[in-house]
């Protein structure tokens, strides 16, 4: 012992002790106050990996301006991507993406973490009915930038904008509408400037780590390739975008492979509807390379509704409306006919979004839970049993004609229940607890016969009507907000009643007036989906 | 040379700065109390139970199971819990009196499909922290796998017990070899001894005519130690200072370390770094 305590103290100076290092990350709020989760009463910050895994937890100090430490971090041999949430108790109320997070030891490593509250934003487009009478003039439609969790003083975003897409960082939101691509800065709520593109934007997606961007037209059978994010994000009019070859198919919706090299692109079209309408044909998956060319393309056995692409394996995962299920395809399927997998059994579903390594998707589902609800199924991407979330479905109130007290606080209606549901896009906060989806209801009746006050009724009528739902995944707790209730049948251009009642002496005539309005579209969640 | 090598191996093993552990209260493992909370559900029976067991056996904790919490507390225990009702500060108050420094709250409810809901929540003040919610569907029995899971998810990676080994080579062959006195076999010893980690561990080479081996080493989680023991043999011991070696090491440890015996913690010998979050000053 002695040896060693004598050599010690000679050895300790001239020792290899090493720097311990550190690693800061500096918070950077946005500007906006609007959009600052540190005005929230901060409890916890949670550093994460891309799979959730906790790397090190700091509690709030009870000053602003702390140095809160994170205690010791593993080294990380390669650079990692995290995350960081800002909490609220058990509420995410901010996150920050950090690219490229190097962990070594006797380095001091500095990060900036641009924060920003995990918002989901909402634009709108006309209704796909063509019924002029139904439709909306475009100086009719309000400005449709609706943001969810927004204060009503929220800042002038892009007006009409119908898709929209966030980057990977959450500091800028894509938004597209007929012949611009709009660049805001969701820090300060204010846009940066826009690219004029020949295109009616139906849907916008980013790749993993913003290494491109689509820009769809549905409409018009077209689509735009952005190379340069950050070049669009500095300088959007300067920015440069490569048509696509789609080779004549009209883009539905895409997804990215994780490297962001290939897109794949399901076709359709955007205002098909199988599960409120009839069977569209199957449509392809055009696979396209980083050259903007059609590389391949899978021709799928039944339509399919939606798209994405598992970020971890790069398998193909779609909606089959058709063939009830949601199902996946290996990325290395040579082209031509597919059969996909089968990943879990759906009714009629619709649009689907990943959140972490869980895949949400809308089903036109009833769920016997309570009246009139419908399905949201929540599944692993890493198999097991797929979770029912029922939500409360939409209502259409038809008047029974001088039934009301004078005061009107009193009434008599008829209530219907859509036959079927789907949802158009989807989109997931990113801890997964919170669903945001734009859904079409189809109410449909034809020659139903029904009692009512001794008076024998007659349906006939064919309504579609467009809401914005906002479903909590945890509690199953959901809210509606009907944006436009479009009458088909009778057809608005006649005096014709939907619900005909007769008695012996009697006909009482009941009408379905249409509810002009708009639909949601362009449905972005910051930090959310892969 | 050998006495020499001995000589560098034990300066180096006992003088190097160790590797920090994960930081604990000085002594004194953090009191975690997992209680259960029904809200008219009957699924995952004793899935709290589950939980706590897990827990012992994972992590780094002291956990304070359902049944010890009911012996501390008597019958009340139970009805106190209903009564809060998932409330933290009042859930919390229970944790203190159990002499809990944190209280894993799971919460059963159901509504269509079952709701499994874990809440941490601070003893002393009250305060809930991580928590997570699950909807499994009815009759559904979460795996252990699965369990293990959430709770990764809810406490940082340093609280679960972790493992990290120690290879052993020697230059004598039929050595015994020991850890923290326990017998590990003879040199050779094939592939890598697995140990508990982070932890302090004593190791020993005998062997007849050979002076023994010692050293103490600080193995960090999933990390290996290489440890190349040379044994000497036995010689008349010198007085250390008229050894002419020991000062040409005073002076040159910088050659030392690159030469010769290498002694790695883990990958390479180093520290975690520390992590840290700025605020913006007001």
């Amino acid at each position: 012992m002695g040896v060693r305590v004598a050599l010690g103290l000679a050895l300790l100076a001239a020792a290899a002790c090493g720097e311990r290092g550190q690693v800061t990350f500096s918070l950077s709020p946005p500007e906006n106050p609007l959009f600052d989760p540190l005005d929230e009463r901060v409890t916890d910050y949670v550093l994460k990996q891309a799979d959730g895994t906790i790397v090190a937890l700091a509690s709030q100090g009870p000053t602003p301006g702390d140095r809160l430490p994170l205690g010791p971090l593993a080294v990380t041999v390669e650079p990692q991507d995290l995350t960081l949430s800002i909490m609220s108790g058990a509420e995410l109320v901010g996150m920050a993406r950090i690219l490229d997070v190097a962990i070594r030891s006797g380095e001091e490593n500095r990060y900036v973490a641009p924060l920003r509250k995990p918002l989901v934003f909402v634009g709108s487009a006309l209704p796909n009915e063509s019924d002029p009478m139904n439709q909306l003039q475009p100086s009719q439609i309000l400005d449709g930038t609706r943001s969810v969790d927004l204060a009503p003083q929220a800042p002038a975003l892009p007006p009409g904008f119908a898709a929209a897409a966030v980057t990977s960082d959450g500091r800028f939101l894509l938004a597209g509408r007929p012949g611009a691509l709009a660049v805001v800065d969701t820090g300060t709520g204010k846009t940066i400037g826009e690219l004029p593109i020949a295109l009616q934007p139906t849907r916008i997606i980013v790749a993993p780590r913003d290494a491109a961007a689509l820009v769809l037209d549905g409409v018009g059978g077209a689509a735009l390739l952005v190379r340069d994010l950050a070049g669009l994000t500095a300088n959007p009019a300067a920015a440069t975008a490569t048509q696509v070859a789609l080779g004549g198919a009209f883009p539905r919706t895409a997804a990215f492979s994780p490297d962001g090299q290939r897109a794949y692109v399901l076709g359709g079209g955007s205002s098909a509807d199988p599960c409120t309408a009839a069977a569209p044909p199957p449509n392809p998956v055009l696979i396209i390379g980083a050259d903007a060319q059609l590389e391949s393309q899978w021709t799928l056995p039944s339509f399919a509704s939606d798209l994405t692409v598992d970020p971890v394996t790069g398998t193909v995962i779609l909606s089959q409306s058709i063939a009830n299920q949601v199902s996946t395809l290996d990325p290395s399927s040579p082209g031509g006919p597919v059969t996909p997998t089968r990943l879990l059994a759906a009714t009629c579903p619709s649009a689907i979004a990943l959140s972490g390594r869980q895949i949400f998707v809308v089903t036109s589902e009833r769920d016997g839970s309570f009246d009139n609800a419908f399905t949201l199924r929540r599944a692993s991407l890493d198999g097991g049993t797929a979770v029912a979330l029922p939500f409360g479905g939409p209502l259409y109130e038809v008047a029974i004609n001088d039934t009301s007290t004078p005061d009107g606080a009193v009434n008599l209606n008829l209530q219907l229940r859509p036959e079927a549901l789907s949802a158009s896009e989807l989109a997931v906060t990113p801890d997964g607890n919170r669903a945001v989806f734009a859904a079409r209801a189809r109410y449909k009746q034809s020659g139903q016969h029904f009692q009512l006050l001794g008076f024998d009724c007659t349906t006939e009528l064919d309504i579609v009507e467009y809401g914005l739902y906002s479903v909590d995944a945890r509690s199953g707790t959901s809210s509606y907000d009907v944006r436009a209730q479009l009458v088909q049948t009778p057809s608005p251009r006649t005096n014709t009643p939907c619900i005909t009642c007769l008695d012996l002496l009697f006909q009482l005539d009941l009408f379905c007036p249409s509810l002009p309005g708009d639909r949601p579209a362009g449905l972005a969640a910051i930090f959310g989906g892969p | 040379m050998r006495s020499v090598a001995l000589g560098l191996t034990l300066v180096l093993l006992g003088l190097m700065p160790r590797p920090t552990r994960a930081a604990t209260p000085a002594g004194r493992r953090p009191v975690l109390a997992v209680l259960e909370y029904r809200s008219g559900a009957r699924d995952m029976p004793n899935i709290g139970g589950r939980m706590a067991q897990l827990l012992k056996t994972h992590a780094s904790l002291e956990v304070i199971d359902l049944a010890e919490a009911r012996r501390r507390m008597g019958a009340r225990l139970d009805a106190e819990v209903a009564r809060c009702a998932g409330e933290a500060l009042c859930t919390g108050a229970i944790g203190e009196q159990l002499g809990a420094d944190e209280v894993l709250l799971v919460g059963v409810s159901q509504l269509g499909d079952v709701i499994l809901a874990l809440q941490r929540i601070e003893a002393k003040k009250g305060e809930a922290g991580a928590r997570l919610a699950e909807s499994l569907p009815r009759g559904a029995n979460p795996s252990d796998q699965q369990v293990l899971g959430w709770l990764h998810q809810l406490f940082a990676p340093e609280v679960f017990r972790r493992y990290g080994s120690i290879r052993i080579s020697s230059d004598v062959a039929g050595a015994t070899v020991s850890l923290n006195d326990a017998n590990k076999g003879k040199t050779p010893i094939k592939g890598a001894l697995r140990v508990a980690a982070p932890g302090s561990y004593r190791l020993r080479l005998d062997k007849p005519g050979f002076t023994p081996f010692r050293a103490e080493i600080d193995v960090l989680p999933d990390a290996v130690v290489d440890v190349r023991a040379s044994l000497a043999q036995r010689v008349q011991p010198l007085s250390w200072y008229k050894r002419w070696w020991v000062w040409a090491l005073v002076g040159g440890t910088a050659a030392a370390v690159g030469a010769g015996i290498a002694i790695y913690y883990g990958t390479r010998v180093e520290e975690m770094p520390l992590g840290f979050i700025e605020r913006p000053a007001p």
